[in-house]
């Protein structure tokens, strides 16, 4: 009997096995609706000012940019058909002729010059505005831009390629339309309805100008903030992929059948600690914090294992930029963490708060998990849990000890570290008025030279800075995972920098199998 | 009744003005910055730019100023606009009402059709099988938290037996047949919440008026126990459970967000909890003004019912 159970159990999963073929794409068909559930309640549609990943997915739908990024992480051309510099001072780029936006008018190089200064513009309070502030736009013809940087810049052209630098009509603009509840770019998509927080409508828009594309004849996204209510959507069929699957979900999601989840790292966890308080102000000290947190622990508990433990400084394996040298400067040593402690002369039994998102379990456990480490090395963390808008006010106040943060990679190039620790920026390091002289001068190194190699010298050098210096704890990489149903077809999943802006740049060649 | 009707009318515009001058300088003392949750993670902290657009949107003006501005405001019908999205709080708040109330009354509609006659066979058969699963529904019914009531629901009918979408909102005007559909689990589940408070309620309002004189003197004068239950006890226990039915239906309004939550359904429980998370003062004090009138019209109404049931309530 037992045998013969185990034979049926053997055939039945042969039987299933060959019932769910992984990938079998076939030819591309044009035409249906993709329904998406997404995790942001998005509730303005401004292309210039990012509220989520959610509202990336929905800027590249009704917006292009210069340059874009490709499904192989490559840049290509978009709106620009070509661009030149010599010096990465001056760049002059050729744009695309014949494209018109939504609402008819013609694509010129006027548009340009209005969108990137209205990104440079305060009034605006635009994403990626400390990127391109100093940039002088000229016109030189309608289809012909001038951009001017202060200093040479090697990353001009990434940030160009970035959805928060999309290109609006400035035709439209004048007539002054609320930009937060209406589009009209020249994306692949057309907004029909959109109802802010709850959901968007859209279709295809036939003049696109890549050829063929977009695929899909019709959009629909709900938001659906709930986790549980979005996974099940999409078990329901009552949508067709999902973003940000709830990490408790990943492996259950995995093994139903018709389903597929993609994950890649697009995120990292860290513990952002204020280096003007004391006892945090000593190097020492937060480098004991980092050998004290057991990230194996939080990967495993907080994440269920869609989590990997970040050892050393945030570059993802997979970049030319990442530092093998420097991969395991920490590891979980909580001996090594007592003896700086006490070379710091911080004594046993100090108090510090730790300022904790309420709203996602993900920040809850890990800081449970963090408080537990810290309790080992003679550090009393107290959980302080507050809402979004508490965690905001508290970091640009720079009123906390130490919080749990997670950041997404903003940018696909190491520039990103002024971004994190530069001194004017406002993300992190201005509010508390941290300035390092040495990460200072790497930065602007960096920036200046446009030759990989000697990129990657500068930027070891910067890594090796940021460990010694450890204003953040890094923790680890998190699973971003997307699920979606088999007849869903052409999405690919890309990781680091581009993690949020995958379903993005997938939207116009993806296809439904019927 | 034209003077019972004036009175308590301008007893609720009072009410409904306290209410909101209350919540307009409470919401202002809560920690968080509507200007930083606008300007995202990035934005937020340069200074020029906060300064710019806390200016945009009024905010710069001291508190009793800006309180008289959107008094003003409102005595001309003007319920500002959003800082989120820019659009008129009033057009927002509108078209959730009809949401969250389609919710209610489905719901309120199952409560009756199934709450008051098994609270009335309970109250006449206390000590039979009958009567016992009645209280026992009852309890189940009231007690279960509307997330186990709405989670089970969603497994049993959504997930097991694909019968109805677990989730979502479609626009009556797109397709009415999918808008029903959608809305048949979250109107069970506050149906179920109801239905145990009304048959729990119809229960003991109806035994204690079983034993009363009147009902004594009804049988004596030879009506039937059936008789004698439904024209002379019931209607007499009915105010009770009107009154806790009128308070509960308002109380939904504004407190709905689990079950709207759960269903992914846009009604006005959570317009209000995102306009809390984004400091977005006007949304959140429009919202609630939409939710005090519609409150107190609820309970307007609960006094007419009562009023029309019971004559001495008129003149009291």
């Amino acid at each position: 009997m037992k045998r013969l159970l185990a034979l049926l159990a053997l055939v039945s999963s042969l039987v299933f096995a060959l019932a769910v073929p992984r990938s079998d794409a076939g030819q591309p068909m044009s035409g249906g609706t993709l329904r998406y559930g997404m995790v942001t309640e998005v509730s303005s549609l401004d292309p210039h000012v990012y509220v989520g990943s959610s509202w990336k997915v929905l800027n590249a739908a009704f917006y292009d940019t210069l340059l874009a990024f490709n499904q192989d992480a490559r840049l290509v051309p978009a709106l620009a058909e070509s661009w030149d510099t010599s010096d990465a001072k001056t760049y002059v780029l050729k744009l695309r002729k014949g494209v018109r936006f939504h609402g008819g008018e013609p694509f010129t190089a006027r548009d340009v010059k209005y969108s990137l200064e209205r990104v440079m513009d305060p009034k605006t309070g635009a994403t990626l505005r400390e990127n391109l502030l100093g940039t002088k736009v000229t016109v030189v013809d309608d289809f012909t831009i001038r951009l001017e940087r202060p200093t040479p810049d090697a990353t001009l052209l990434n940030v160009l390629a970035m959805p928060e630098v999309a290109i609006l009509s400035s035709e439209w603009m004048k007539s002054d339309p609320n930009v937060k509840v209406k589009a009209n770019g020249t994306g692949p998509f057309i907004l029909k309805d959109y109802e802010p927080g709850v959901r968007a409508v859209a279709e295809k828009n036939p003049n696109y100008f890549r050829k063929g594309q977009p695929l899909l004849d019709r959009l629909e996204f709900r938001m659906i903030k709930n986790d549980d209510a979005r996974v099940n959507a999409l078990r329901t069929a009552a949508v067709d992929m999902i973003e940000f699957v709830p990490w408790k979900d990943i492996d259950n999601l995995k093994r139903q059948s018709g389903i597929r989840v993609e994950a890649s790292g697009g995120a990292f966890m860290n513990l952002w600690i204020n280096t003007k308080k004391k006892p945090l102000d000593d190097p020492r000290v937060r480098r004991a914090l980092a050998f004290a947190v057991d990230r194996e622990a939080i990967s495993k508990a907080a994440f269920f294992g869609h989590g990997s433990p970040l050892y050393g400084p945030p570059t993802s394996p997979d970049s030319p930029y990442f530092n093998k040298d420097l991969a395991n400067a920490f590891s979980y040593d909580p001996q090594k963490a007592k003896a700086l402690l006490k070379e710091a002369g911080v004594p046993e039994g100090q108090e510090l708060e730790l300022l904790v998102f309420q709203g996602l379990g993900i920040y809850t456990s890990t800081a449970q998990i963090v408080q537990a480490n810290l309790m080992q090395v003679g550090i009393n963390a107290r959980i302080k849990l507050v809402e979004w808008a508490n965690v905001v006010e508290s970091k640009n106040k720079g009123a906390y000890d130490f919080m749990v943060y997670g950041v997404n990679v903003k940018l696909p190039d190491p520039d990103v570290y002024a971004y994190y620790f530069g001194a004017d920026s406002s993300y992190w390091a201005s509010p508390i008025g941290f300035r390092d002289e040495t990460i200072e001068t790497l930065v602007k190194k960096g920036r200046a030279l446009t030759d990989t190699d000697a990129r990657k010298k500068v930027y070891a050098e910067l890594e090796r800075r940021v460990i010694e210096v450890s204003p953040w704890v890094f923790i680890n990489w998190r699973d971003q995972a997307q699920a979606y149903r088999d007849s869903v077809q052409g999405y690919k999943q890309l990781g680091g920098a581009l993690s949020e802006s995958g379903p993005g740049i997938a939207l116009p060649v993806m296809w439904i199998k019927r | 009744m034209l003077m019972f009707l004036c009175r308590r009318l301008t007893a609720a515009a009072i009410m409904v003005a306290i209410a909101s001058t209350l919540v307009f300088f409470l919401i202002h003392l809560l920690p968080g910055d509507p200007i930083l949750l606008l300007l995202g993670e990035q934005g937020a902290s340069n200074p020029e730019v906060v300064g710019r657009l806390r200016q945009k949107l009024n905010l710069d003006a001291p508190l009793p100023t800006q309180y008289v501005r959107w008094v003003g405001r409102i005595v001309r019908g003007d319920l500002g606009e959003s800082f989120q999205t820019g659009l008129p709080v009033a057009q927002e708040v509108a078209r959730r009402i009809p949401r969250s109330l389609e919710l209610i009354v489905a719901g309120l509609v199952f409560a009756v059709a199934v709450g008051i006659p098994l609270g009335i066979l309970g109250a006449r058969r206390p000590n039979a099988l009958a009567g016992w699963l009645s209280s026992a529904i009852a309890v189940v019914g009231f007690s279960s938290p509307s997330f186990v009531t709405g989670i089970l629901l969603i497994i049993g009918f959504s997930l097991w037996l694909p019968l109805l979408p677990s989730s979502g909102y479609v626009p009556p005007l797109e397709n009415p047949v999918q808008h029903l559909r959608h809305a048949i689990l979250p109107s069970l589940t506050i149906g179920t919440n109801f239905m145990g408070v009304v048959t729990r309620m119809t229960r003991a309002s109806v035994m204690d008026v079983l034993v009363k004189d009147f009902v004594r003197t009804a049988r004596a004068k030879g009506l039937s126990d059936r008789l004698a239950t439904y024209r002379h006890a019931l209607p007499n226990s009915l105010i009770p459970v009107i009154a806790i039915l009128g308070v509960r239906a308002g109380n939904l309004l504004g407190g709905m967000v689990i079950i709207e939550a759960l269903f992914d359904w846009p009604g006005l429980s959570s317009l209000l909890v995102r306009a809390c998370f984004d400091r977005d003062y006007l949304m959140i004090q429009g919202a609630l003004l939409a939710i005090f009138v519609i409150f107190v019209l609820f309970s307007l109404l609960v006094d007419l019912c009562q009023g029309l049931i019971d004559p001495q309530l008129r003149h009291a």
